[in-house]
């Protein structure tokens, strides 16, 4: 009897040991305790957790007992089934990030975006953005998200250097540009780098060349699948991207390395130009604090259908989950996050938040051209993959790799791309 | 034997069966239904009998993911099981070869992910080692973008799993090589047969066993590989690596199409149980006319 | 004995191969990221160890080693427990139910991870289980009970019976015959087992690349792999938590080779 207790005993032991190593060490997070604001968005990056945080802490002081959790996720992941998960789990968010446009509006019709318009309005949170800054967040009449940042997603950035020594200017048309490509080409330099292994980066880029070529309403039409992806208008622009390939203008690796190989291939001048968005000036101060890069938008394109200094950008936002029990905290804890003395710190940081700041000085030159650029009442495109449906941006995201590669004509990767978004 | 009690019993085998049923036979008889459902993940399923079965064949990217890992498995049964007999062919006739043995597991030893970052160095085109030792030797014209040219990138992946497992395999032979009785092997040694000929008419007949175990392994893990592909092109460029597991993965975690993406999975189960019967079905006829 | 120099020379040729990978991972962590890619090939002209610590410290690859820590020593520990009860149990008790017990086992050896993972994962997702610990404690359990079952349940069968039957006739219950007899004898498939469990959580990718998206929380796979899209074309960094994660690993294999190879073929065979 003894023996069989004491083994019982150690047994039981050794089972709640490991089970307490577990459960200590990970932070189990199902406390239901209602005090708990939730907040979700895809990972930014250290500098981003870093503000949050701060953000947090004030919050936690001005509202005692309260906490702040964050469920962070990998951004990719995020974007495409994260956030998803997130929503119909235990312990869904209370407020999480979105982009704007055609996913703010399935948010809605899936009912986990709530009006806030007279929270908005009533808590003073109004009060910290410029008039008109709620334009892309409100949908029929009603505010239905918070502006986080507005980012164009799309210029072309340059080595200054190179182009110096090369006497080459920064083109404003699309024959300038080639032009230019042919020198830099001639020089033993590569003139595009991009890293397109996960498909958006030549997406965004040449999204930006369709909408042009196309014209933005065709663009809008076809990703919208109210035209079919082969259009005549899109197989004419994707001959562009046809071109560049068989000029040999983009970086042969282009599909096989990352978003930051591709960075990297430009910071270290082995490519005189890199076609991104304005995130890139925050990579630049720690990967080539040295760099003197300069940007221009695409360049015109002779005889293209829509508006040739049109800007490919996003908004992006925080949306109050309809389903929380705790909206007035939400907008409280949003209030905190973009008072002006954060976003002076956002800005510091290198993001381009949408809310007023106290302090405008805050802004790296590069990233207030790039603010400014945006304020330019030039038409604003939406990239494949943040403004329209996830499934649509991969189709045609597929097709301009294999067109940057040779591999299929325009019109065969297009054709292509139509079959596989008709029969899913 | 008899229990001694009921509740012995119950203690000893409920801690193995409820964590085993939970996260293992539950789901799975979970994906078995949720694989005639359509669902995004939101909201209720809805009910779609065959839908995603049918979908699954005639959609043309799965049904290439079984031409890739067909390629991929046949690469790696010679890069792997053949070149594994052949190292340990050699291996086991020599006196010290310690050294070899230990040097050619190590690999294994890693996780695949670790192995996959460092052949992603290897390879890539721009900064990577194969191309500058290309260089070095004059070899220009036959540098690559290894994971970026559809006509390198599963060889590319293919090498690097040779690379991991010929020593693995090379272990399972060796083994089964030192514990094979010397007596057949020294009368066919003094009737004056060759050390290759001992191998191949004598060495490799009596460890057919193993072979047949080796070569299941190999299909069937093939069959189920991911990191690697993960890692190193993620199924691109443009699905030509796209192997029926990345593939399920994308379906899943990047559309939200639970339904389909589970159909996709039993799928691929059945597939490697079907050819692991298969394979044993055969093994077993074949054996009686080998036998000696 | 040229035929032998032959063969020496040619599977030493091979083995250099095999590590020399490493070896150029190991070195390059010394080199500049100008030297590494300039001259890939050429060797460090210093030997800094401070990347190291940056990789440990600031990578986060201490953090990652000590989850992978967690992970694998708290899933073996139960499997081992577990499978060994269960598999004393099935080999040497007649209770109702027990075909059927090690039926559902033996389906096991047969499942692959795709046939399941999908709504493992929602499963996990509903009881929030997904960015704890036990998002993959229990999944790496589960994984290896069926077949640390059917090695155990062999190798108890092949012992012979009068031991068990000496037992029970000295008055021990069968709980007592398994602590007292049982866990000392089988003690050589136990290390089978663990070896084999082991590895297997420690280099498990799949599920951790799904389950954990918590930085703090990532195991040795999913956690350089996001070190490696972070530090992207920082070679030097990205070289030395390589190395990092791979030299214990090696060390750890050259002491216990023997055991290892042989626990993990068998497992790979039996299995």
């Amino acid at each position: 009897m003894k023996f069989r207790q004491s083994f019982k005993a150690k047994m039981v032991l050794a089972i709640s040991l490991v089970l307490a190593l577990a459960i200590t060490t990970g932070c189990s997070k199902s406390e239901t305790t209602d005090k708990v604001l939730r907040v979700a968005f895809g990972s930014g990056g250290a500098d981003a957790q870093d503000i949050w945080d701060q953000i947090a802490t004030k919050f936690k002081a001005d509202h005692a007992g309260w906490t702040v959790e964050f469920q962070v996720q990998n951004d990719d992941l995020y974007e495409t089934i994260g956030l998803k998960n997130l929503l119909t789990s235990g312990n869904p968010p209370d407020i999480y990030f979105e982009w704007a446009g055609a996913r703010l509006v399935n948010k809605i019709a899936d009912g986990y975006a709530a009006d806030i318009t007279d929270l908005v309005k009533n808590s003073g949170l109004a009060d910290e953005f410029n008039d008109g800054a709620f334009a892309s967040t409100t949908l029929d009449g009603k505010i239905r998200m918070v502006p986080y940042t507005s980012d164009v997603t799309n210029v072309i950035w340059y080595n200054k250097a190179i182009f110096a020594n090369l006497g080459i200017t920064a083109p404003t048309t699309w024959a300038q540009m080639l032009d230019a490509c042919s020198k830099i080409k001639d020089a033993g330099i590569t003139p595009f780098s991009i890293g397109n292994k996960d498909l958006w980066v030549a997406g965004n880029w040449f999204g930006h060349l369709f909408s042009r070529v196309a014209g933005d309403s065709v663009y809008d039409q076809i990703l919208s699948k109210n035209k079919p992806l082969n259009s005549p208008e899109f197989v004419k622009a994707m001959q562009y991207v046809a071109d560049l390939h068989t000029a040999g203008y983009v970086n042969a690796s282009a599909n096989s390395i990352t978003d930051n190989e591709g960075y990297s291939l430009f910071f270290q001048g082995k490519a005189a130009m890199l076609p991104i968005g304005s995130w890139i000036v925050a990579n630049a101060k720690t990967d080539a604090p040295t760099m003197d890069m300069g940007w221009f938008n695409l360049p015109a394109i002779d005889g293209g259908a829509g508006d040739q200094k049109s800007i490919m950008g996003v908004t992006t936002g925080y949306i109050v989950n309809d389903k929380s029990e705790k909206k007035d905290m939400a907008i409280d804890f949003l209030k905190s996050a973009f008072s002006a003395e954060m976003v002076a710190t956002w800005s510091k940081a290198g993001f381009t938040p949408v809310a007023k700041s106290g302090d405008s000085a805050a802004l790296d030159p590069l990233t207030q051209s790039m603010v400014d650029l945006l304020n330019s009442g030039a038409t604003l495109v939406a990239p494949p993959d943040t403004g329209y449906d996830l499934k649509m941006a991969d189709a045609l995201n597929t097709a301009i790799s294999e067109v940057l590669d040779g591999v299929k004509t325009p019109q065969k990767a297009l054709d292509d791309a139509q079959a596989k978004v008709e029969t899913k | 034997m008899k229990p001694t009690s009921r509740l012995g019993v119950f203690i000893l085998v409920a801690p193995a069966v409820l964590i085993y049923c939970f996260a293992v036979i539950l789901p799975f008889i979970g994906t078995i239904a949720l694989s005639f459902l359509r669902w995004n993940g939101f909201g209720s399923p809805t009910w779609a009998g065959l839908g995603n079965y049918s979908r699954a064949l005639s959609d043309s990217i799965f049904r290439s993911t079984f031409s890739h890992v067909a390629i991929y498995i046949v690469a790696t049964l010679i890069l792997e099981v053949l070149l594994g007999l052949a190292l340990a062919g050699f291996i086991s006739s020599l006196k010290h070869s310690a050294f070899y043995r230990i040097a050619l597991f190590v690999p294994v030893m890693l996780p695949m992910v670790v192995i996959a970052v460092l052949w992603r160095a290897i390879f890539n085109s721009d900064y990577g080692i194969l191309n500058a030792i290309l260089a070095s030797l004059g070899l220009t014209k036959f540098q690559h973008i290894w994971l970026g040219d559809t006509k390198t990138a599963l060889f590319a992946i293919c090498f690097v799993s040779g690379w991991v497992f010929s020593g693995f395999y090379m272990a399972i032979f060796t083994a089964a090589l030192n514990r094979l009785p010397t007596d057949v092997i020294e009368s066919a040694r003094l009737d004056g047969s060759g050390e290759m000929s001992i191998f191949t008419k004598i060495k490799i007949p009596m460890i057919r066993q193993v072979t047949s175990v080796a070569i299941l392994i190999c299909i069937t893990g093939g069959l189920q590989g991911f990191d690697l592909f993960y890692v190193l092109t993620d199924g691109g460029p443009y699905h030509t690596t796209e192997v029926p597991t990345t593939f399920m993965v994308k379906s899943v975690f990047r559309d939200g199409e639970f339904g389909y993406g589970s159909a996709l999975s039993i799928i691929v189960s059945v597939a490697g149980l079907a050819m692991a019967y298969l394979f044993n079905l055969w093994q077993k006829r074949t054996r009686v006319d080998v036998e000696y | 004995m040229i035929r032998r120099r032959f063969l020496h020379a040619l599977i030493g040729a091979y083995s250099l191969f095999a590590l020399l990978p490493l070896f150029w991972m190991f070195y390059s962590s010394f080199k500049s990221n100008a030297e590494i890619s300039q001259t890939p090939l050429s060797l460090p002209h210093s030997f800094d160890f401070r990347v190291f610590v940056d990789s440990w410290r600031v990578g986060g690859v201490g953090k990652y080693a000590l989850n992978s820590v967690i992970a694998t020593t708290a899933s073996t520990v139960l499997v081992l427990v577990t499978a060994s009860m269960a598999g004393f149990a099935l080999s040497r008790l007649r209770f109702p139910g027990s075909r059927a017990v090690f039926l559902l086992f033996t389906l096991g050896l047969l499942l692959p991870i795709q046939s399941y993972f999908i709504m493992q994962n929602q499963e996990f997702d509903y009881l929030n289980l997904k960015d704890t610990r036990w998002a993959l404690i229990i999944p790496y359990t589960a994984m290896g009970i069926p077949l640390a079952i059917w090695l155990i349940k062999s190798y108890i069968d092949s012992l012979p019976k009068e031991l068990f039957e000496a037992a029970r006739i000295d008055g021990s219950s069968d709980i007592q015959t398994y602590r007292f007899l049982m866990f000392p004898i089988i003690r050589p498939a136990l290390v089978t087992v663990g070896i084999f469990s082991a590895l297997g959580a420690w280099n498990e990718f799949l599920l951790a690349l799904l389950y954990v998206q918590d930085e703090s929380l990532k195991t040795i796979p999913t956690g350089l792999l996001s070190f490696s899209s972070k530090y992207a074309t920082d070679y030097r960094m990205l070289f030395a938590a390589l190395t990092m994660v791979t030299v214990p690993m090696i060390a750890l294999y050259v002491g216990f080779n023997r055991q290892i190879v042989a626990g993990i073929t068998q497992g790979a065979v039996k299995g």
